[in-house]
C-alpha cells in the first residue's frame, strides 16, 4: 500500500474491493454448481426412468393394472418439476454473482479510465498492471454471463421427451473449465493485492 | 366490499363447549374422541412403517435389478444360456422381498381395521343422533372418508407391489425392469394427496 | 500502417502497446476500427506491454468483408482508427442459423414471444460493439452453439453520429430475417458466362416472375408459370455455369443432384437418396428461393423404351410426384440439364413438368470471342494476342474447350522458357492445335489432317480456282454470298483419273479454311447390324452441323453408294445408305431433337448474321452454318442420278491429268528434297505425257533408287537415272481413259 502512487490510490482500493468480491463469488459459484450437479444427476435419473416407463412394452403388470403407466409417469413428472424449480433457484444465485461482478467492473473501469495510460500499465513486483486487472474483470464478467445464460437456456428448453443425457451434460459443462481457470489465474495474480489491507 | 367477501365464505362452525386447548390439556379423552385420536396415531405409525418397508424394499429391488440386468446382458451376448432360467442369487433376494411384502400386507390390513373402527364410531354417533364435532371441525364421517381414502391408496399400492414382487424376476428387458423399479420407488397410487390427508388428520386431532 | 495479426478468439479484444495507444488517442476500454485491405474489424483495445510497438494483435469476431468473396483473409498490414461509441438504442439484425429446425423454432418464437428471441440476441451480443453492415461471428462460442446461431448480421443502427454502438440490456432489437447457414454460405461469386447473356436473362425472368409484382400476378396466373426448365445442348457449353450464375443473380439457393451420387447399390437406396434430396429442397423452399438442379437428367430418368428389360428404377415417378407437389409452391424451380434430350423420359417433357426447353448451342464466333475475353481477362497477355483471330480459328469449340485452350497456353508458357511472364499469340495457337474440341471427340471419321498448302500442289490452277470458289469462299467471305443472295453449295464432286491428287486438293482446301474436317470411308460406314450405317450417317451429319462450318469428305464414293437398281436385292444395304445420305443432304428436315440452332428460322445453307451485332449497329460478322459434302471418285458414272444433281451435289469438278506445265510444277515439288545434278525438268515434263501425279512421284522415286543402286554413296541424282527410270515406269493412264473422262465432262453427267 505504501509504495503506491497517490494518484492510483482510489483505483487501488476499488480494485481491491472488486477482487475480494470476485473471491466470494467464486466460492458461491462453485457451491451452487455442486448443488446443481446433484439435482441434475437426479434429473437425469428421472428422465431415464420416464423414458423407459414410457417405452416399456406390454407386460403382465400393465395388463392387470391398466392405469399404472399413466399414474407412474405423472408422478415422475411431478418429481422432475420439483427438481427443475430447485435448479431455477440455483440459477438465480448464479445470476446474482454475475450482476455483482458486472457492477464491480463498471466501477473499476470508470475509475481507471481517468488515469494516465503509462500509470495504468505500470507493473510492480507485487501488483500487475491496473489495465490488466480491469481487463480480467471484463473477461470474467462476460464469461460468467455466458455460462449463466447457457445453463439457463438448457434448463428452459428441457423436455423429458427430447432429453439427450450426454448432449445435455456436454453442453452444461462446456466452458466450465475455462471459466474456472481464468478466475483462478486472476485471483492468483492479485494475491498480494488481496492480502494487503 | 367486505360484506360480499363475508357472504362468500361461511364461517367455520366451532362447537362451543369443546375447546381444542382444553382437549389437549386434558390428557384423558374418553370415548369416541379417544378412539379416534388413537386411531389417527395408529394410522400415522402404520404409514411410517410402510415408508420404512418401502425404502428397505427399494434396496432389495435395486440388487435384483442389477443381477437381472447383468444376466440379460450376458444372455444377449452368449446364446448358450437357456431361455427362462433364473440365477440362484435371485432366490435369496426374493425371500427378503417377500418379508417386506408381508409387512406391507399387515399395514394394509391394520389400516382396514382402523377404517372399520372409525366407521363404528361414526355409526355410534349417528345412532346417538349426536352430530358432533369431536375435535375442531371434523365430524366423524370426515374422519371415515379420509382414512378410507388413505386405505384405498395403500391397498392399491400394495396390489402393485405384489405384482412387482411376482414378476420382477421374469422381466425380459431393460425398459420393463426400469418400469418395475420406478413403480416401486415412486408409488404411483399413493398420490401427493395422501400427505395432505394425513397432515390434516394430525392437525385436526391435535397431534401436531 | 501497422503490423497486424489475427487471433482466433471469441472476445472482441485487441492488444496494443500503450505507447501506440496514446499515439492513436485512445484510452482504456475504447473501441477501434482496424482496416486491412480485405476487411474491417471492430475491437476493444487493451494496453499490453508484451506487444511490440506499432503492432496489433486482435480478434476477428466482428468483421466486415470489403471484397465480394467470403473468406476472411487478413493481410498483414492495417490501420487503426478510434471510434466514437455510444450505447445502442435499437438495432436491426439478420440471424444466420445452423439448421432448419432452429429456423422453425425461432420463427415460431418470434410470433409468439418475440422477447425470447430478442433476449437471445442481447445475450450473444453482450458488451459487443457493432456498426452497420458488420457481421458478428458467434458460432464458435459456447452460447452460440447452444442457441444454434452462427452469424449475426447487423443491418442497421439508428444513429449517424456515432461510429460504433454498444449493446446492453436496454437495447431494442428487431430481427429482420432468419437465414440458414447453408444458404448464406453458398453466396459464392457467380461464374462468368460468355455469350449466354440472352439465355441467362430468360432464365432470370422466369425465376423472378412469381416474386415481382405480387399484386399484379394473381393466384391463378402463378400456377401457370413454368416450374421446370430443361437445358439441352452438347456437353461443355456452359449449362451448369448458367444455372449457378442465375442462382446468384436471383438470390436462390441451388441444390445440385448429380446422378452418380444418387444411385446406390441396395434396392431402394436410390429412391431413398432422391427422396432425401427432394425433401431438402422443400425445406429450403420454405425459407426462400430454391433451384433444384438435375444434372444429366437423362441418366436419372431414362426413356423406358431404351431400358430393354433391365430393372426399372423408378426415379421418374418420384420426380413426377415432386413436380405435382410444387405446383402451388412459388419459391422453387427445377432445372434439368442434358446432352441427349431424346433419352429423357417423355413423361417429364410435357407442360406441368419441364415446361420450357432452352437450347444452349455450340457458340458461334461472336460468342466464342466473348468467352475468350472472359477467360483471358485474368491472364497476362502480350500485345500480339488477337482474340478475334482466335475466335475464328476455334471453330466448333465449346466454352469448356476454350477454357482448356487457355489452360494449355499457360502450361506451355510455364513449361517453356521460365523467364516469360506473358502469353503470346503462338502459345495460343499451339494450344489450339493441342486441344481437340469435345464435339469432335468420339465422332467416327476424324482423321489426322496433315496440312497441305496450296503451294505444295503443282499446276492445276483452273481446278484449284474452282475448288476455292466452291469450298473456301462460302466460309471465308460469307457476306459476299449474302449480298448477292447466293445460298452456299451443299456438295462438291471431284472426279478424274486415279492418282491425279483429288484427295490432296480436298486436303488443301480444308487446311486453308478452319472448318471441321470429317472423313468417312466405306469400312467405317458399314456394320453388320441392321440400321447401324444409317444411324452413323445421321450422327456424322449431326455432329457436322453442331461444329459447323464443316466439310464431310467421302473418298471413293462410288464404292459406298452406287446406283439404285430395280433388280438385285443383295445391294439393299447400299440403297439404304444412299437414301439416308440423300435425305441428310437435302431431305425434309432435321429431327427436332437434334436441332441445335433454335431461334433463327433459317434454312440450312443460308448465311445468317448475328442479331446482336445488328442491334448494336456495328459492322457485323456473318456466319456460315453450313455442312459441305465433298466427294471424290474415279467412276462418276456409277453414281446415282439423284445424288448427282444440283441442289445436292452443286459443283462437279473434273480433275484432269496434269499437263506439261503442271507436270513441271509437280516435278519441282517432288524433287525439292532430292539433290539433283544436271536434271532438266522441262525435258522430263515433255516426255512424261499421260503420267498422273502419282506416276511422276513414282518416277522420281525410281530415279533416286537407280542412283542408289549405282552406288550407295552417291550424293546426287542425274538425268541418266531419270532416263533409266523412264524406261521402266509406265504411265497408268491411257488415252482411251482420258478420252472417256473428257467425254463424260462434255456429256455432263
Amino acid at each position: 500500500m505504501e509504495n503506491i502512487d497517490p494518484r492510483l490510490k482510489s483505483a487501488y482500493q476499488q480494485l481491491q474491493k472488486s477482487y475480494k468480491i470476485l473471491q466470494q463469488c467464486q466460492t458461491t459459484w462453485k457451491e451452487t454448481l455442486k448443488q446443481c450437479q446433484e439435482e441434475i444427476d437426479s434429473l437425469q435419473n428421472l428422465s431415464e426412468q420416464y423414458t423407459c416407463c414410457n417405452e416399456a412394452g406390454i407386460d403382465v403388470l400393465l395388463l392387470q393394472l391398466p392405469d399404472v403407466r399413466e399414474k407412474l409417469l405423472y408422478k415422475i413428472s411431478l418429481e422432475i418439476d420439483k427438481k427443475l424449480s430447485k435448479l431455477h433457484i440455483n440459477m438465480n444465485t448464479l445470476k446474482e454473482c454475475c450482476d455483482r461482478i458486472s457492477k464491480q467492473y463498471d466501477y473499476s473501469s470508470t475509475i481507471s479510465k481517468g488515469l494516465p495510460l503509462d500509470l495504468v500499465t505500470m507493473t510492480t513486483e507485487t501488483i500487475p498492471a491496473f489495465a490488466d486487472m480491469v481487463e480480467w474483470l471484463n473477461d470474467i464478467d462476460i464469461m460468467l454471463h455466458h455460462q449463466y445464460w447457457a445453463k439457463k437456456h438448457l434448463l428452459d428448453t428441457y423436455t423429458v421427451q427430447k432429453f439427450d443425457s450426454d448432449n445435455f451434460m456436454k453442453m452444461w459443462n462446456s466452458g466450465n473449465n475455462e471459466t474456472t481457470q481464468k478466475v483462478n489465474d486472476a485471483l492468483c495474480y492479485v494475491k498480494f493485492l488481496l492480502d494487503d489491507t | 366490499m367486505t360484506n360480499e367477501n363475508e357472504s362468500r365464505f361461511s364461517p367455520v362452525k366451532k362447537h362451543g363447549h369443546r375447546n381444542v386447548k382444553e382437549l389437549n390439556k386434558s390428557g384423558n379423552l374418553t370415548g369416541s374422541a379417544r378412539q379416534i385420536k388413537d386411531g389417527v396415531a395408529d394410522v400415522y405409525n402404520l404409514i411410517q412403517k410402510w415408508k420404512n418397508a418401502n425404502s428397505n424394499g427399494m434396496q432389495i429391488i435395486d440388487t435384483i435389478a442389477n443381477i437381472k440386468l447383468q444376466y440379460i446382458y450376458k444372455k444377449n451376448k452368449d446364446e448358450t444360456i437357456q431361455n427362462g432360467s433364473i440365477p440362484e442369487e435371485l432366490e435369496s433376494q426374493c425371500t427378503l422381498l417377500l418379508s417386506i411384502i408381508q409387512k406391507m400386507e399387515k399395514v394394509v390390513k391394520k389400516l382396514t381395521v382402523t377404517t372399520a373402527m372409525f366407521v363404528g364410531v361414526m355409526k355410534l354417533q349417528q345412532h346417538l343422533a349426536d352430530d358432533l364435532v369431536l375435535f375442531q371441525t371434523w365430524t366423524p364421517d370426515i374422519f371415515v372418508s379420509t382414512v378410507r381414502e388413505l386405505t384405498e391408496m395403500y391397498r392399491e399400492e400394495y396390489k402393485l407391489k405384489q405384482l412387482v414382487y411376482k414378476n420382477i424376476c421374469h422381466a425380459k428387458d431393460r425398459n420393463t425392469m426400469m418400469f418395475y423399479t420406478s413403480s416401486w420407488l415412486h408409488q404411483p397410487y399413493v398420490t401427493d394427496k395422501s400427505h395432505v390427508l394425513l397432515e390434516s388428520m394430525l392437525l385436526e386431532t391435535g397431534h401436531k | 500502417m501497422m503490423h497486424v495479426c489475427v487471433r482466433e478468439d471469441q472476445s472482441q479484444k485487441c492488444w496494443i502497446h500503450p505507447a501506440t495507444l496514446s499515439q492513436l488517442n485512445g484510452e482504456l476500454t475504447s473501441y477501434f476500427m482496424i482496416s486491412t485491405s480485405d476487411s474491417d474489424f471492430i475491437c476493444q483495445v487493451w494496453p499490453n506491454d508484451q506487444i511490440s510497438t506499432n503492432c496489433l494483435s486482435f480478434s476477428n469476431s466482428v468483421f466486415k468483408n470489403k471484397s465480394a468473396h467470403d473468406s476472411c483473409n487478413v493481410n498483414n498490414y492495417g490501420d487503426a482508427i478510434h471510434m466514437k461509441t455510444t450505447n445502442s438504442k435499437s438495432l436491426k439484425l439478420t440471424l444466420i442459423v445452423e439448421d432448419h429446425q432452429i429456423i422453425k423454432l425461432l420463427k415460431h418464437d418470434l410470433k409468439i414471444h418475440p422477447s425470447k428471441v430478442e433476449n437471445m440476441c442481447k445475450n450473444l451480443l453482450y458488451k459487443y460493439c457493432v456498426a452497420e453492415e458488420f457481421t458478428v461471428s458467434v458460432g464458435q462460442t459456447q452460447l452460440g452453439k447452444i442457441y444454434g446461431i452462427y452469424y449475426i448480421l447487423i443491418n442497421s443502427c439508428e444513429d449517424e453520429n456515432y461510429d460504433g454502438f454498444i449493446i446492453n440490456q436496454q437495447t431494442e432489437i428487431l430481427v429482420d430475417c432468419i437465414v440458414s447457414k447453408e444458404r448464406f454460405l453458398q453466396n459464392i461469386k457467380p461464374p462468368d458466362i460468355g455469350g449466354l447473356e440472352k439465355e441467362a436473362r430468360e432464365l432470370c425472368d422466369i425465376l423472378s416472375l412469381p416474386f415481382q409484382g405480387r399484386s399484379l400476378i394473381s393466384g391463378e396466373f402463378k400456377k401457370v408459370l413454368p416450374k421446370g426448365i430443361l437445358l439441352r445442348g452438347p456437353p461443355g457449353t456452359g449449362k451448369t455455369s448458367l444455372v449457378k450464375h442465375v442462382g446468384s443473380e436471383c438470390n436462390a439457393y441451388i441444390i445440385t443432384v448429380n446422378s452418380p451420387e444418387v444411385f446406390g447399390a441396395r434396392p431402394g437406396e436410390t429412391e431413398e437418396n432422391l427422396n432425401k434430396i427432394l425433401d431438402k429442397a422443400l425445406t429450403f423452399n420454405e425459407e426462400g428461393r430454391t433451384i433444384l438442379f438435375l444434372d444429366e437428367v437423362d441418366t436419372l430418368c431414362p426413356d423406358r423404351r431404351h431400358l430393354d428389360g433391365q430393372k426399372e428404377i423408378n426415379l421418374t415417378k418420384l420426380l413426377v410426384d415432386f413436380f405435382d407437389r410444387i405446383t402451388s409452391n412459388e419459391n422453387i424451380m427445377v432445372i434439368g440439364a442434358t446432352n441427349r434430350p431424346v433419352s429423357v423420359d417423355n413423361v417429364l417433357r410435357r407442360p406441368g413438368r419441364f415446361d420450357k426447353e432452352i437450347m444452349i448451342n455450340v457458340p458461334n464466333e461472336s460468342q466464342r470471342l466473348d468467352i475468350l475475353k472472359k477467360v483471358t481477362s485474368s491472364l497476362p497477355l502480350s500485345e500480339d494476342v488477337d482474340l478475334e483471330r482466335l475466335a475464328f480459328i476455334t471453330n466448333g469449340y465449346v466454352g469448356a474447350d476454350l477454357v482448356s485452350v487457355a489452360r494449355e497456353a499457360v502450361l506451355i508458357v510455364i513449361l517453356g522458357c521460365k523467364k516469360e511472364r506473358k502469353i503470346k499469340m503462338d502459345h495460343f495457337e499451339q494450344a489450339v492445335r493441342k486441344v481437340m474440341p469435345s464435339i469432335r471427340k468420339g465422332t467416327v471419321g476424324l482423321v489426322e489432317l496433315s496440312p497441305v498448302q496450296w503451294s505444295q500442289i503443282g499446276g492445276l490452277s483452273g481446278v484449284k480456282g474452282q475448288i476455292q470458289q466452291a469450298v473456301e469462299w462460302p466460309i471465308k467471305h460469307p457476306e459476299a454470298f449474302q449480298r448477292m443472295g447466293l445460298p452456299c453449295p451443299k456438295g462438291v464432286l471431284l472426279y478424274g483419273p486415279p492418282g491425279c491428287c483429288k484427295t490432296t486438293l480436298v486436303r488443301a482446301a480444308a487446311t486453308s479454311v478452319n472448318a471441321t474436317f470429317i472423313s468417312l470411308s466405306g469400312a467405317q460406314l458399314y456394320s453388320p447390324y441392321v440400321g447401324d450405317s444409317e444411324r452413323l450417317i445421321n450422327e456424322v451429319f449431326q455432329k457436322a452441323r453442331a461444329a459447323a462450318p464443316s466439310i464431310i469428305f467421302l473418298d471413293e464414293i462410288d464404292s459406298i453408294v452406287g446406283k439404285r437398281s430395280e433388280s438385285s436385292s443383295n445391294r439393299g444395304v447400299q440403297e439404304r445408305v444412299l437414301s439416308s445420305l440423300l435425305n441428310e443432304m437435302d431431305g425434309i428436315g432435321i429431327k427436332l431433337d437434334d436441332k441445335l440452332h433454335t431461334s433463327e428460322k433459317v434454312k440450312e445453307g443460308d448465311i445468317t448474321s448475328s442479331k446482336s451485332a445488328l442491334q448494336e449497329g456495328k459492322s457485323y460478322k456473318t456466319e456460315n452454318r453450313n455442312v459441305l459434302l465433298v466427294a471424290a471418285t474415279n467412276r462418276p458414272d456409277l453414281l446415282d442420278d439423284a445424288l448427282v444433281r444440283p441442289g445436292r451435289i452443286d459443283r462437279i469438278l473434273y480433275v484432269p491429268p496434269p499437263d506439261e506445265e503442271a507436270r513441271f510444277e509437280i516435278f519441282k515439288v517432288y524433287t525439292k528434297k532430292m539433290p539433283l545434278k544436271n536434271v532438266n525438268l522441262e525435258d522430263l515434263s515433255k516426255n512424261t505425257n499421260l503420267f498422273s501425279g502419282a506416276d511422276l512421284q513414282n518416277l522420281c522415286r525410281e530415279a533416286a533408287l537407280h542412283a542408289l543402286t549405282d552406288s550407295l554413296e552417291s550424293t546426287s541424282v542425274s538425268m541418266e537415272h531419270f532416263r533409266r527410270a523412264l524406261l521402266t515406269v509406265e504411265p497408268s493412264l491411257t488415252e482411251t481413259m482420258v478420252e472417256k473422262y473428257t467425254k463424260m465432262l462434255n456429256r455432263g453427267p
